[in-house]
């Protein structure tokens, strides 16, 4: 299964649970589980606030929208355009307007890594 | 600098070139997230997953993160285990070391008919938590490394 069919699958069962208060817990409680327990694990060894946080490959962005909530600054990057969509739901679903210039989305679309669209 | 669940799909030059990539653009931590394939929980999911997609390529290379590092003159700091969450349908029940785990960790759960669901949230973060680094590290979903610059 390629990156954005595999994507697709996932957005859509997400969009099942959208109608929810916190649809992630409803998609994916164990990845919701285990993403706060890696931001926190990285709050461990870096002040979050204002740190500066790039994820490569960040799939659905719950782990910087995480780290978000606790004042970092983040950028995440995927080749897949689906994965970039469904990171951009997380953001409209978990973040405040005054918080979305703090997550960065952008998309890989080149296999040599220099050239990036940016999706925000 | 992090990613997850990323680097493992990459040939072993191309594991290199990334953490390269990520010693260049980091200015203080990289932290790399792969699948402990030793854990019996990531065993036993992988299994599910094959079942259920019906696809059994092998999609995770071998990959050693420590050796990565020492080769990129990245200073290894920690090592963690992560992710301990499991439903019934992805248990292997022929498996004793994963059963007896789980009913350590479940209370009095029923082991046969278990979901994680979206009330759990709280409670598997807990639960996590309160299991010793050696549990973590045996039955941890993820492996994650986290290195200095």
């Amino acid at each position: 299964m390629n990156d954005n069919n595999f994507w697709k699958k996932e957005i859509n069962r997400y969009l099942k649970y959208r109608k929810y208060k916190n649809p992630f817990s409803y998609y994916y409680p164990e990845k919701k589980a285990s993403m706060g327990i890696l931001v926190n694990y990285f709050a461990d060894f870096i002040d979050m606030r204002n740190a500066k946080i790039l994820e490569l490959g960040m799939g659905t962005g719950l782990a910087l929208v995480l780290a978000i909530k606790k004042g970092a600054i983040c950028t995440g990057i995927d080749q897949s355009a689906e994965a970039c969509k469904f990171a951009g739901m997380i953001k409209e679903d978990y973040l405040i307007p005054k918080e979305y210039k703090t997550l960065i989305l952008l998309m890989k679309i080149s296999r040599n890594g220099i050239q990036m669209k940016s999706l925000t | 600098m992090f990613n997850v669940g990323v680097i493992e799909h990459f040939l072993p030059e191309g594991q290199l070139a990334f953490l390269k990539r990520m010693k260049i653009f980091s200015k203080k931590f990289v932290a790399i997230g792969i699948p402990d394939y030793n854990s019996p929980i990531f065993k036993s999911f992988l299994n599910y997953f094959y079942r259920v997609n019906k696809e059994n390529t092998k999609e995770h290379l071998e990959i050693n993160v420590l050796n990565l590092f020492k080769k990129t003159g990245i200073s290894f700091l920690d090592k963690i285990g992560l992710g301990i969450g499991i439903s019934s349908k992805e248990i292997n029940f022929k498996d004793p070391t994963l059963l007896q785990f789980l009913s350590k960790i479940l209370d009095s759960k029923d082991l046969k008919n278990f979901t994680v669901n979206h009330n759990m949230v709280d409670w598997l973060i807990k639960k996590e938590l309160s299991l010793s680094k050696q549990d973590r590290d045996i039955f941890g979903f993820l492996d994650i490394y986290l290195g200095k610059v």
